[in-house]
């Protein structure tokens, strides 16, 4: 009894996380509670796997009924809309595989999602929580259908049914998934088999939807493409019907192919009836029931982008197994078509290699067992003794410690379960730290900058695994790796890779470094840093903004040089240290607000005009860096406060202004001429002065 | 926090899309009711017009979303439209029987339908009552003008398919070193599957096995190259890849250390396929995309379970993993533009070779002159083309004796290979029978100016006779 409270606690837990994901975004507070609550709950019951069976009115665990709460319903109701059959969680679920259960089902809830349900748990890597969906039967209409067919189709089933009793067999569908619909005066037999619903539907392209909707609940949107994709099973159950009738069936697959449009036909015959055929997964039964015209056509399509293709165009005629006589015949058309396209005005790239060396002339022999496979060239000549040894090469070249690195980010890139990628993070910290032991800087900022770009390609879709990633680069970066960098950059040698490797750990190397500008005393050396930093600041500075402005001024001024080339996005940043006392600092911040050149930038520089005498010095020295300087400039001139406030701010802007064209100052200067007059301020006076030559 | 603003929308079209389900009880109510009712009261009575009215106002709102409406009973189960509705009163289920005991188990209802027409079902229901139809129904619904109604009674569909029984293992005498290898091969690949991993001990003495003795017996070589008539996806499969990838790596040219590593990789290349459900591994015919999926999950698989796997060499799991990537970027899984590894190159090709010349449930296994065909058809966008052209001439197809026909049908018999070009060997013409040799030598390998070969092997000659060699074997080196 204890237990079976503690399942419905759980179950209960459930129905609440899924109301919270319902109605809250899955990142929030909410639903991360209802998730771990959940997940104690189950960790509470001690079972080794719950099990969740939905029907109309109920909720069945592990065959009992759970208690019929609003909650519950609603989770039940939420099945049942779904078409979940039945839901297996086993202990060793964890947060995130409950999460995600409820979010892909929500999502399918709202019709969000295209795939099943079972599939987009696997993709995402969820294995503890299995969810088997409700089978939704395929009635399969065959029509009009008569009672001679239907007792003759009823002793053959009888002998199929022995040798499927009898034999090794597979299924192409479940039980209970087809259906098949007689008319109810019929005598009914007691099943149909796959191959008696061939012979009774006889239309290939409906019994190619029939089979799409057995295998893959669903139907193609496109007749063709359901003919294509089943075609290898459609030509092998109409093979095993009863002969007489697989003619027919073969004579209708026939003309099913030949209706189909050109482009369509022709791909369906060249990429699985003839590749099917060469290789035996097709027989040519379909093809001998095509006019020897169309058959000549299909046949020379083995000559697109195929190796040696005339040779399988004759492999591919033996095994239709024509009577001689037809086969000459359709032999002689070929040769027709190849001597009439022998010679293209303009060969597509698929044309096939040694086409026009004339190999073997068609019209020789008749069907020989070898020919097909002898006619290729595959002597090891010189050019293959060179490609072997480059081979031999390669793998003496191989370094095992990289191809497992090299492993570990493809499987990285691949795994949807974080549990699964947790394990594969220690093999490729391991094989990091050897690189770093060997100093094999190159290496190490490749196999990192592979693994950034793999964080980054999976971060939309698995950001746990991208935080697994990341955690391990961030992993690789301490005080001795930076100062092995200081080291390498400051050979000349080794700049480039010390920039690749700053550039491939990014942000993460930022903390680290700043912690040793902190600590070092030398000048020198911190310029060095500072100038290693810039290399690879875009990349570095969003592991700098949390330390800036930092508690010692130089440290401060250095990373206002690095923020400085990063680029924009750190405006804001530098521009809070714009103002401070320290000129040094603020000198710094505005030059780098000057390289990043971007509106906001120029709007907090043009702001520093207007500052305290020193820093609007900086200001102006910087202001004229931007394109539209003199435009703003013109604008600041025309307010006349300002230029009464800064009169020989105002005079040098003038004059700088007039430096590139004075069209346009005339407006500007002439109001101005009149500060001439104030003659109790000499600087309004000298700025009127200028002013008033401009204006003339 | 707020919940989303779309919520409240998507929570009225699900209602909204629940309401033009409809229910399939309604309609099969409304059927039996008129059934009954058309007994008992005169044609047209205003009961049986109200009945009419119920079953029309119900399938209205259904044929405007779809144009038809199918109500099956399956198992004892209404489906409307292939959605199950499982019924828990006693009354659904009465209604569900006393439709079944008209012999009828599906009712479609096409777009057009009128109150006339149910009417006129009404009559026939009750008649099909009294007297169960012995002769098909469509005549009689024709008959009566009843033309977007049609009754069906289901079937169930076997959907069992026979495929070729192939045996799990070889049936005939193997080579001892051979035998030997393929048990030492199960018994490590079942400690895979059990979730262990095999000792490094375990391992070497198996490649050590393959290597030194497999691969130096002729039998079990001509054993692995010929037509394997047994269906075995894993240690067969894994042992036979391991001696064809040998094949090649020897003929390349590459040391015993880079063999042993080869090996060892080919030998476990699809140690992923131990966790693929069974059913799929032997599933007759084409997979369906979901089975696709699961499939091709197994060199991932593979690849994890190796990558943690001290006693194995790094590239086992690399060979793992790409042993079904294409030279072009193709296969799977995808891995971008990277080009696998030419080891892993190596594996593919003998894999390719292994899998067309083993049987298949749903295919008879190639001969290994088909096989190499393929192989050449590969070569270049799916397989290297010089791996492919290194393992064709590791094999000789017309051992020295075997009598061949050229392609100027001339009969010969094979006196010497040419090295560099096992296809094209020296042979001696003889007459017709090909019994009394003529004392002239053609080496087939001979080409014109423009570096054609003048003739070709076109096939052998008396596969049947007991003194001929009827499977492949390996160059001598």
């Amino acid at each position: 009894v204890a237990t079976r409270v503690l399942v419905d606690r759980f179950v209960t837990a459930l129905a609440k996380a899924l109301e919270r994901h319902r109605a809250y975004p899955p990142e929030s507070s909410l639903c991360r509670q209802s998730i771990e609550a959940c997940q104690r709950a189950l960790h509470a019951t001690g079972r080794e796997q719950i099990e969740l069976r939905p029907l109309p009115k109920a909720l069945l665990v592990d065959d009992r009924k759970a208690p019929w709460t609003p909650l519950v319903a609603r989770m039940g109701r939420l099945f049942n809309h779904v078409g979940v059959g039945g839901v297996a969680i086993l202990a060793q679920a964890s947060a995130r595989d409950l999460a995600w259960f409820c979010r892909e089902l929500l999502a399918r809830e709202a019709s969000d999602a295209d795939d099943a349900l079972p599939d987009s748990l696997a993709a995402r890597g969820v294995r503890n929580v299995q969810v088997t969906m409700l089978v939704r039967p395929a009635v399969l209409g065959v029509g009009t259908v008569t009672a001679d067919r239907l007792e003759q189709l009823e002793l053959d089933e009888r002998q199929r049914r022995e040798a499927l009793d009898s034999q090794a067999c597979g299924r192409v569908c479940g039980l209970d998934k087809g259906w098949v619909r007689l008319d109810p005066g019929l005598p009914a037999p007691a099943q149909v088999s796959i191959v008696g619903l061939a012979e009774l539907v006889g239309d290939p392209v409906e019994l190619a939807r029939m089979l799409a909707w057995l295998t893959e609940s669903g139907s193609p949107d496109d007749p063709a493409d359901a003919l294509a994709d089943r075609f290898e099973v459609i030509s092998g159950l109409f093979r095993s019907a009863e002969p007489g009738v697989a003619r027919t069936l073969f004579a209708r697959l026939a003309q099913a192919v030949l209706a189909l449009p050109e482009e369509r036909r022709a791909r369906l015959l060249r990429d699985t009836v003839l590749s099917g055929l060469i290789e035996g997964y097709v027989d040519g039964s379909m093809l001998r029931h095509f006019p020897d015209e169309e058959l000549a056509d299909a046949l020379t399509l083995l000559l697109d982008g195929r190796v040696a293709g005339r040779e399988l165009m004759l492999l591919a005629l033996d095994r239709i197994d024509l009577p001689s006589k037809r086969q000459a015949q359709v032999k002689s058309m070929i040769a027709d078509r190849l001597s009439g396209a022998a010679r293209p005005a303009d060969p597509s790239p698929g044309w096939i290699e040694g086409y026009e060396d004339g190999r073997i002339t068609l019209a020789e022999g008749t069907a020989r067992e070898l020919r097909d496979f002898t006619v290729f060239d595959l002597a090891v000549n010189d050019e293959v003794q060179a490609a072997l040894a480059f081979v031999r090469s390669t793998v003496q070249d191989t370094q095992p410690d990289i191809e497992r690195l090299r492993c570990v980010v493809h499987l990285l890139g691949l795994e949807a379960n974080p549990d699964v990628a947790g394990r594969l993070i220690p093999v490729g910290a391991e094989v990091l730290a050897l690189l770093r032991r060997r100093t094999d800087w190159i290496a190490l900022a490749e196999w990192i900058g592979n693994l950034g770009g793999t964080a980054a390609r999976v971060r939309a879709d698995r950001p746990e695994i991208a935080a697994l990633i990341d955690e391990l680069i961030a992993r690789q970066i301490d005080e001795a790796l930076v100062r092995d960098l200081l080291a390498l950059a400051g050979e000349e040698a080794g700049r480039s890779a010390a920039r690749k490797m700053l550039d491939a750990l990014g942000a993460p190397a930022g903390p680290p470094l700043v912690q040793l500008l902190e600590q070092e005393s030398q000048r020198s050396r911190r310029h060095a840093i500072t100038k290693m930093m810039i290399a690879s600041a875009p990349r570095l500075a969003p592991g700098l903004v949390a330390h800036f402005p930092h508690r010692r001024w130089f440290v401060t001024r250095n990373l206002a040089m690095v923020l400085g080339h990063a680029g924009p996005g750190y405006e804001a940043s530098l521009a809070a240290v714009v103002h401070v006392d320290d000129i040094r600092v603020a000198r710094e911040a505005l030059r780098g607000l000057g390289r990043i050149g971007s509106p906001m930038a120029r709007d907090v520089v043009v702001g520093a005009l207007d500052a305290r005498r020193e820093i609007a010095r900086v200001a102006e020295e910087v202001f004229w860096s931007f394109p539209d300087a003199r435009r703003i400039a013109v604008a600041m001139l025309g307010d006349e406060a300002f230029a009464g406030r800064r009169p020989m701010l105002a005079r040098r802007l003038l004059v700088r202004a007039a430096d590139t064209a004075r069209a346009d100052l005339a407006d500007v200067a002439r109001p101005l001429s009149t500060f001439r007059f104030h003659l109790w301020r000499p600087s309004h006076v000298w700025l009127g002065f200028t002013a008033a030559r401009l204006a003339r | 926090l707020s919940a989303p603003a779309t919520r409240p929308r998507r929570t009225l079209d699900a209602l909204a899309r629940d309401q033009r389900i409809g229910d399939p009880i309604v309609i099969l109510r409304a059927l039996t009711g008129l059934r009954q009712l058309t007994s008992l009261y005169p044609e047209g009575h205003q009961i049986i017009r109200q009945t009419v009215e119920t079953l029309h106002a119900a399938l209205r709102p259904l044929l405007e979303a779809e144009p038809t409406v199918r109500v099956d009973v399956i198992r004892g189960d209404a489906h409307l439209n292939d959605v199950a509705y499982r019924l828990e009163t006693r009354l659904s289920q009465g209604v569900i029987d006393e439709f079944l005991a008209l012999g009828i188990d599906s009712v479609h209802f096409t777009r057009g339908v009128t109150k006339d027409e149910l009417s006129k079902l009404g009559t026939l229901l009750a008649e099909l009552r009294n007297h169960p139809p012995t002769a098909p129904v469509a005549p009689r619904l024709e008959a009566l003008g009843i033309r977007h109604v049609s009754l069906g009674r289901l079937v169930v569909l076997d959907g069992r398919w026979r495929g070729n029984e192939w045996p799990d293992e070889p049936t005939r005498q193997l080579d001892p070193d051979y035998a030997e290898s393929l048990a030492r091969a199960e018994e490590m690949l079942d400690t895979f599957a059990s979730g262990r991993t095999p000792s490094a001990g375990v391992v070497r003495s198996l490649l050590a096995l393959l290597m030194s003795r497999v691969m130096r017996s002729h039998a079990a070589v001509e054993q692995i190259l010929a037509v394997k008539e047994y269906e075995n996806h894993t240690y067969c499969h894994s042992v036979n890849v391991a001696v064809l990838s040998l094949l090649i790596g020897r003929q390349v040219g590459l040391d015993d250390p880079a063999l042993a590593v080869l090996a060892e990789g080919a030998l476990l290349h699809d140690v992923g396929k131990m966790r693929i459900p069974i059913e799929i591994l032997r599933k007759p015919g084409k997979l369906d995309l979901r089975e696709r999926r699961i499939m091709e999950r197994h060199p991932v698989i593979g690849a994890e379970m190796l990558t943690g796997t001290p006693a194995l060499h790094p590239l086992s799991a690399t060979l793992a993993l790409e042993h079904h990537r294409h030279t072009n970027g193709g296969g799977y899984p995808d891995l971008g533009d990277a080009r696998p590894h030419v080891l892993s190159e190596i594996v593919a090709v003998a894999d390719v070779y292994e899998a067309v010349t083993g049987a298949r449930s749903y295919r008879d296994p190639a001969r290994p002159e088909e096989a190499c065909l393929i192989l050449a058809r590969a070569s270049g966008n799916q397989l290297n083309r010089t791996l492919v052209k290194a393992f064709v001439n590791a094999v000789t197809f017309f051992p020295v004796g075997t009598t061949v026909v050229t392609s100027r049908d001339e009969i010969g018999t094979v006196i010497r290979q040419t090295p560099g070009d096992p296809l094209h060997p020296v042979i001696t013409l003889s007459d017709d029978q090909g019994l009394r040799p003529f004392p002239v030598e053609i080496d087939t390998s001979r080409r014109d100016a423009a570096g054609a070969y003048l003739r070709h092997i076109v096939r052998r000659l008396h596969p049947d006779r007991a003194d001929a060699r009827p499977e492949p074997v390996a160059v001598k080196r």
